[in-house]
């Protein structure tokens, strides 16, 4: 079975928790493919590299066994998900080709002659703007920046990871308390705009 | 004082692949089924919202080269590896 790699965040209920606390029900609950985070008290990460025969169950079933293991816990953050052009760099230098953040650069910014597609745009823009990794992963792909066939289906086991983290972290941001009419006013935009993409 | 050797050769090696980028290794008090912890050596906040600059190591986890191959991921990992002094 194919494994698939990525990082949940939890919120502990008290500020002063101490993650070590859970670690051995987190063993037990499942999570012994798991990397532990416990740096910081009130808070714990889980780096996982789950065999499972799809990312959506790999992704569930670690966040399940967590909660099986901490009832109270909150889910606060699923990655890789938003990068920056470091990140970009980082990700595929580490997992599949050498690649520089000045080459991310020249590829966000449309420094590049005779691409296929456009660059996917940044999520989110400022001073440091960011993107969905899958985005950035499926773009380099199409435009054979990544071509080598022994690396193709590592990275799209990773873009299928990204697509399900992206829909839980959606999930998490819309789980706030927001007036009924504009969410319905905001989605009638977003879905009348997927025609035109 | 000599921390004890991790059982799988794999996970040994990357923990004295973290050591050698300056982590260190704590026992776990509270833990049976954790082998001891690796802390960073710049321990900030900053870099992946402090959550990994401790990490718990498992004695027998499911796959001990894939665990092996996330410990020296986080070492590679922490933003200011090669830049601090």
């Amino acid at each position: 079975m194919p494994d698939y790699e990525f990082t949940l965040r939890f919120q502990l209920q008290d500020e002063n928790d101490n993650p070590e606390n859970y670690l051995d029900l987190l063993f037990e609950a499942g999570c012994d493919d798991a990397l532990v985070g416990v740096g910081s008290l009130g808070s714990i990460s889980l780096n996982f590299t789950r065999e499972a025969s799809t990312a959506s169950k790999a992704v569930t079933s670690a966040i399940q066994n967590v909660l099986s293991a901490i009832p109270s816990a909150i889910l606060i953050e699923l990655a890789p998900d938003l990068v920056n052009t470091t990140d970009i760099a980082d990700i595929i230098s580490d997992r599949f080709q050498k690649l520089t953040r000045q080459a991310v650069r020249k590829y966000a910014t449309g420094q590049i002659a005779r691409t296929k597609t456009r660059f996917p745009p940044a999520a989110i823009s400022g001073s440091q703007p960011l993107w969905h990794l899958g985005e950035v992963l499926d773009w380099m792909v199409i435009n054979e920046k990544i071509s080598k066939p022994s690396v193709i289906s590592k990275v799209n086991r990773l873009v299928e990871t990204t697509q399900t983290i992206k829909i839980f972290n959606t999930a998490i941001q819309q789980n706030t308390d927001v007036p009924d009419d504009l969410l319905a006013a905001a989605k009638e935009i977003i879905i009348s705009q997927t025609t035109h993409r | 004082m000599k921390r004890k050797k991790h059982p799988n050769p794999d996970i040994e090696a990357a923990v004295q692949y973290a050591e050698a980028n300056d982590w260190r290794y704590v026992p776990t008090g509270k833990s049976g089924h954790s082998w001891g912890k690796l802390r960073c050596p710049f321990n900030d906040k900053i870099c992946r919202c402090g959550g990994f600059c401790q990490n718990s190591i498992w004695s027998t986890p499911s796959n001990p080269s894939n665990h092996a191959k996330a410990i020296r991921r986080w070492v590679d990992a922490c933003i200011f590896k090669d830049k601090k002094g």
